[in-house]
């Protein structure tokens, strides 16, 4: 008897599924039981949220209070508690590869000796040193316990941070002092918030069963070569309290699922596509038509990209999608804008002096505002309500009609921003910095799509170019802000097209966009209204972030490409096995027929 | 502290009942799936002007692991995971020269691990997609190899021609199968006990840290090569443990920890007696907290049968394996890999020990004196029956355990490839002649301390466990920083006391023993007649070193956990130097412990 598995809502009538399928190791594990694993951790935890905060407040007082009386008392403390509960399946090629459950709670403690205006975290040029931060796990069930995991861990970091203070001083006596002249750490006023813990959803049965359905497209496409699917949800839950007197709780539900394929084309380049999906309810990261449309699009869109010409080293005008603007502008102007890069004396402060000056078109503004959940419909996962230093984020416009107002700060302060505007973010274990939330370019005077690219084309004609470029889909990108090196960025694109005169369109592969941010964001011409979103982790110093981009396509009159790095192995020396003569059924033994 | 009752439903499910594969014969999907493709890639796989593999390996590995952390009752970390990876090895050239024990530093980086290529596997067995995944790593593995074939070759080219060592050992075909059976004990069940032991360090405000674990997996590891050796083990494994951290008095970090291990759950200790093994555990460690410090020592040491066997397992073990040390072509490159190279090679047939010790390494013996060994295994990592190894006879080196890696005269296997790619023993005895008691033992100590003009010894009870290191403990890191580099390294001995010359005992702040040489073993004057049992986990940290890495890549992290079985006698070494480990010594807390009454 042969041992088939039809999935017939895969296959077309003439299609027949001559895999052949066997019980592992695992298969006959219940793997619907496995997140049920993690939803116990919570349960147990949820009635014991109001009490976490307590014992924290609790304990948080009576070490503030005690350590008073040292010679060098804390001037404030901060307990933030993370509990990370997590679902992860990975699948490829029509197979589960692997599944995961992991719940950890964490500890932070941010303590600080000195006063407002210099204290152990003061930024000390050169230093490499994490202050007075670190990351512990922490149990919450049981309040005795918590207890004394907070006093020890606070205790190891007062005494980190009296080291640190002590080098604080030191630095500070021995160099000149600083242009800025702001203080170290601002006043706000306590937040008080309490939310509901949210549970995981996650059925890892019926999640593998989708990923399987989602993957099983590549493996009947010869040639893609390699192909992962993961689907994971978390959610992070926060109980944060300090000696200002803040108690908040917020809990917030996050599911993704990435889905990769990579060909070779026959010049050894890899061509990697890459699609996500983002949102707060799994349900909608499963929508079978909408993710295999996508799947779908990927492959053929591989298939296109192998035969595309290679485009040389090119300077022009050229049109980013929705998406690619969102990356573009999250690079080049979302992190200079950060508040701690315009302070210290290791970055190059590209945007401290042009504040009220022009940096984009008048009709631009841009916007970071965390309170905004989605966008057309699309979930934004750089959204929240407090930030991790207990901060309510608040909408900021950093670019008015084309004017640079201010930075996105967090309560570090810097000389003429005093206060934090709830954009301190940071990883579990990581110091807060200003960090970047939802992205939103808004646009007075958009135009459309057609004519943006007519307008293109007038400036293909104006520069005398044989074509311009539209960067239709990126896949991520990088920025250096330091002193010690250019500040440049670099966007890799995944899907470029030529636009030639005639409007004709070729796709090309193998270019990155690069540049230098004042010089590029001066040849941002104008946009369109056709808005896109663009979902990803954005890792800095502070440690991963979940962040959104939402931006339509805009016209830039001058970019640079150049050559991306490429792979020269060959394709596989043997053809794939399933094409092979050398494949015969086996029966239900594992006999060959 | 009670579980909450869904724990009790949701947790059951990690019980290995029915964990087995269905498909355990011989001819499973997954084995059929291995030699379709092995065979196809043996006979066709061929770049034009380059040579065809003459062999090849498939290593899966499937683990299927679940952890839990308490801390005082209350549940702080879990993991559940489930993976299956591949591992390829191919060879080109032949075995007296092919592509193996050389890195390629020409373009002033190395390939790591040439010929080696490693992939995640389909949990389900899916004909089609394992196929693939085999396809794909082998040609990556074979297309590594072939870059490398020809480097070696050109660099042995440019060098004066001499004996060469061959690059592969010649073996008979073994074939061997082993599914485990189930264990009967619920995750829930363990759970509990975690919980429960980490409760005895409730009410402790002298205890400032503490933590109690369970680990449990069980692992399949299927091996297939071209000449037809074949494989398939699964392993089942339960670890409890519990670790304190406390200050001593003068400010100094000091710790413990208990790790219990099984083949089966079923088979642990009692929940009472792990809790009282772990109440033992913190009394003996806050008792440390009044203990002096001593700066440096250099005299007579006795390392009571536990401290012996952590001792043994951290240090003797990688010298009685024969790693290969790769050849570069590039003269600054080999002197690094000679300075990391096992001393024990060139020891053979030399005195290593005193006449009265020897030393085998038999992983076949399923038990000592009625207790299961933990460290026995059938078959290692190249699918190579593993045998009793007489390693030290009356004191000398006779021989060092191996792998099909041949290394100078050592050219057959011992079946030994295990433990993140190291020849390590499996069932480790040390035996000894006139062994005196613990009494005699103490009072030779006491002797050679007079002899010495001292008025004290030291008495080494308890080596910190390398379990314990998982890369936070800065305290630590010159000893994986040691171990990695190559270099003889033993963790802390935790437990130290001076032993007077009048019989008085003071506590010692934790010391490390330091200054290895080659000869270090000949220093044993003594032995204890009786010998003890300890089984003792491999850790990654303390086996995967410069060598392992070049060599196995990230391969050599894969499968589940293994263990040594040590039975080993208490030793008293002449001369031995300890220097104190206590580095940073921070203040005491400040704020009285949130449980203490005043």
């Amino acid at each position: 008897m042969l041992v088939l598995k039809s999935k017939p809502e895969l296959m077309s009538s003439n299609q027949v599924d001559n895999r052949r399928v066997g019980r592992g190791l695992f298969e006959q594990l219940p793997i619907r039981t496995a997140g049920l694993i993690w939803l116990c951790m919570i349960a147990s935890c949820a009635h014991l949220s109001a009490d976490v905060l307590d014992v924290m407040q609790d304990e948080l007082q009576r070490s503030f209070e005690v350590l008073q009386d040292e010679r060098t008392p804390p001037y404030y403390i901060s307990y933030e508690i993370t509990q990370s509960s997590s679902a992860n399946v990975s699948a490829s090629f029509g197979e589960v590869t692997s599944r995961e459950n992991f719940t950890s709670r964490y500890l932070d403690i941010d303590l600080r000796v000195g006063d407002y205006s210099l204290d152990n975290t003061h930024p000390v040029q050169g230093g490499t040193e994490v202050p007075g931060i670190g990351v512990y796990t922490t149990p919450i069930d049981n309040a005795d316990a918590l207890r004394a995991t907070l006093w020890y861990r606070t205790d190891i970091s007062y005494k980190n941070a009296l080291s640190q203070f002590t080098r604080v001083r030191n630095h500070v006596q021995s160099t000149v002092e600083a242009d800025d002249k702001s203080g170290d750490f601002s006043q706000v006023k306590p937040s008080l918030f309490q939310e509901d813990i949210v549970q995981l959803d996650a059925d890892l049965a019926q999640w593998s069963r989708k990923l399987e359905q989602y993957t099983q497209p590549f493996a009947n496409s010869p040639f893609v070569q390699t192909n992962s699917a993961s689907l994971e949800g978390t959610v992070e839950t926060r109980w944060f309290v300090n000696t200002d007197g803040s108690r908040v709780l917020v809990s917030q539900p996050y599911y993704r699922m990435v889905i990769s394929a990579t060909a070779k084309a026959d010049d050894g380049m890899v061509l990697t596509l890459v699609r996500t999906f983002d949102s707060v309810n799994p349900d909608q990261l499963q929508e079978d038509e909408k993710v295999l449309s996508a799947v779908n699009t990927m492959i053929d869109e591989l298939k296109s990209l192998r035969e595309a010409p290679l485009v040389d080293p090119y300077t022009g005008p050229a049109v980013l999608s929705g998406r690619a603007t969102g990356v573009f502008l999250h690079e080049i102007l979302g992190h200079p804008l950060e508040g701690h890069r315009q302070k210290s004396d290791d970055e190059s402060q590209t945007f401290r002096k042009q504040v009220g000056e022009r940096v984009l078109p008048e009709a631009f503004t841009i916007v970071f505002d965390p309170s905004l959940s989605a966008f057309g419909g699309i979930d934004l996962i750089g959204g929240y309500k407090f930030d991790n230093e207990g901060v309510e984020g608040q909408r900021v416009v950093v670019i008015e009609n084309g004017v640079l107002k201010r930075f996105l700060m967090s309560r570090a302060p810097i000389e003429g921003y005093p206060e934090s505007n709830g954009h301190g973010r940071k990883q579990f274990g990581r110091s807060v910095v200003a960090r970047q939330s939802n992205l939103l370019l808004e646009v007075n005077d958009p135009v459309s799509p057609d004519e943006l690219e007519a307008m293109l084309l007038e400036r293909v004609e104006i520069q005398d170019k044989e074509f311009g470029l539209y960067f239709k889909d990126i896949t991520g990108g990088f920025t250096t802000t330091q002193r010690d090196s250019p500040n440049a960025f670099n966007i890799t694109p995944v899907l470029v097209y030529k636009i030639y005169r005639d409007g004709s369109r070729e796709l090309v592969r193998g270019v990155n966009l690069i540049g230098t941010p004042l010089a590029t964001l001066s040849e941002v011409t104008a946009a369109a209204s056709d808005y896109e979103v663009f979902n990803g982790m954005c890792g800095g110093e502070s440690g991963s972030v979940p962040v959104s981009a939402v931006a339509p396509s805009v016209l830039i009159s001058q970019i640079e490409v150049q050559k991306m790095d490429i792979s020269r192995d060959i394709p596989p020396v043997l053809p794939s096995p399933l094409n092979s003569s050398s494949t015969q059924l086996i029966d239900h033994t594992g006999r060959r027929q | 502290m009670r579980l909450p009752q869904c724990c009790t439903l949701a947790l059951c499910w990690i019980a290995w009942i029915g964990c087995q594969n269905a498909e355990g014969d011989d001819k499973s999907i997954l084995r059929q799936a291995m030699q379709d493709e092995l065979d196809r890639s043996l006979s066709e796989l061929q770049l034009e002007g380059e040579p065809k593999p003459y062999f090849i390996s498939y290593t899966v590995t499937e683990v299927h692991s679940d952890s839990v952390q308490y801390v005082l009752g209350s549940h702080d970390t879990s993991n559940t995971n489930q993976r299956r990876t591949l591992s390829v090895v191919v060879r080109v050239g032949n075995s007296e020269l092919d592509n193996t024990g050389f890195l390629d530093t020409s373009n002033n980086e190395i390939a790591i691990s040439p010929g080696i290529a490693g992939s995640s596997l389909p949990l389900r067995d899916d004909y089609d997609e394992l196929r693939r995944v085999l396809w794909l790593a082998t040609d990556s593995a074979y297309k590594g190899a072939i870059k490398t074939y020809s480097a070696k070759k050109s660099a042995l080219a440019n060098q004066i021609a001499g004996s060469r060592t061959p690059d592969f050992s010649v073996e008979k075909t073994h074939v061997y199968e082993r599914e485990a059976s189930a264990t009967g004990t619920t995750f829930e069940e363990i759970s509990r006990i975690a919980s429960d032991l980490s409760l005895a360090f409730a009410n402790r405000t002298d205890v400032f840290a503490s933590s109690a674990y369970v680990q449990s997996s069980l692992s399949s590891r299927i091996y297939l090569d071209s000449e037809g050796n074949y494989s398939r083990l699964t392993t089942p494994v339960c670890t409890v443990g519990a670790r304190a951290k406390t200050q001593a008095l003068d400010g100094a970090v000091i710790r413990d920890s208990t790790n219990t291990y099984s083949r089966s759950c079923a088979d642990l200790p009692s929940a009472d007696a792990l809790r009282a093994e772990a109440i033992a555990m913190v009394a003996r460690l806050v008792a440390r907290r009044n203990a002096e410090p001593l700066f440096v020592y250099s005299g007579p040491v006795l390392f009571e049968a536990q401290a012996a066997a952590d001792f043994l397992n951290q240090v003797l073990a990688k010298l009685l394996g024969a790693m290969t040390v790769p050849e570069t072509g590039d003269p600054e490159w080999d002197r690094v890999f000679e300075q990391i190279a096992n001393p024990f090679v060139a020891k053979i047939n030399s005195r290593v020990f005193p006449r009265t010790v020897s030393v085998f390494n038999d992983p076949t013996l399923t038990e000592h004196q009625g207790k299961p060994l933990l460290g026995s295994y059938a078959v290692d990592a190249q699918g190579m029956p593993t045998r009793r190894t007489e390693l030290v006879s009356n004191g000398i080196l006779k021989t060092l355990l191996t792998t099909r890696d041949p290394v100078e005269s050592l050219v057959n296997s011992t079946g030994s490839h295990r433990g993140y790619g190291n020849p390590l023993p499996g069932n480790l005895f040390i035996e000894t002649d006139n062994g005196l008691s613990m009494e005699e033992l103490r009072a030779e100590l006491i002797g050679l301390a007079e002899e010495n003009g001292s008025d004290f010894a030291l008495l080494v009870r308890k080596i910190q466990s390398m379990e314990d290191y998982d890369g936070s403990d800065a305290s630590l890191d010159e000893w994986f920083r040691t171990q990695f580099a190559g270099g003889i390294a033993a963790m802390p001995a935790i437990d130290v006391v001076k032993v007077h010359t009048d019989g008085r005992e003071v506590q010692l702040l934790p010391m490390v023993i330091t200054d290895f040489v080659d000869s270090f073993f000949k220093d044993i004057v003594a032995t204890s007649a009786e010998a003890y049992h300890f089984d003792l986990a491999i850790s990654p940290f303390g086996s995967v070193n410069l060598l392992t890495l070049f060599t196995e890549g990230m391969s050599a992290f894969h499968g589940g956990k293994e263990f040594i079985s040590i039975i080993t006698p208490a030793m008293l070494f002449e001369d031995l130097t300890l220097r104190s480990a206590v580095g940073f010594k921070p203040n005491l807390p400040v704020v009285p412990h949130p449980l203490a009454q005043d």
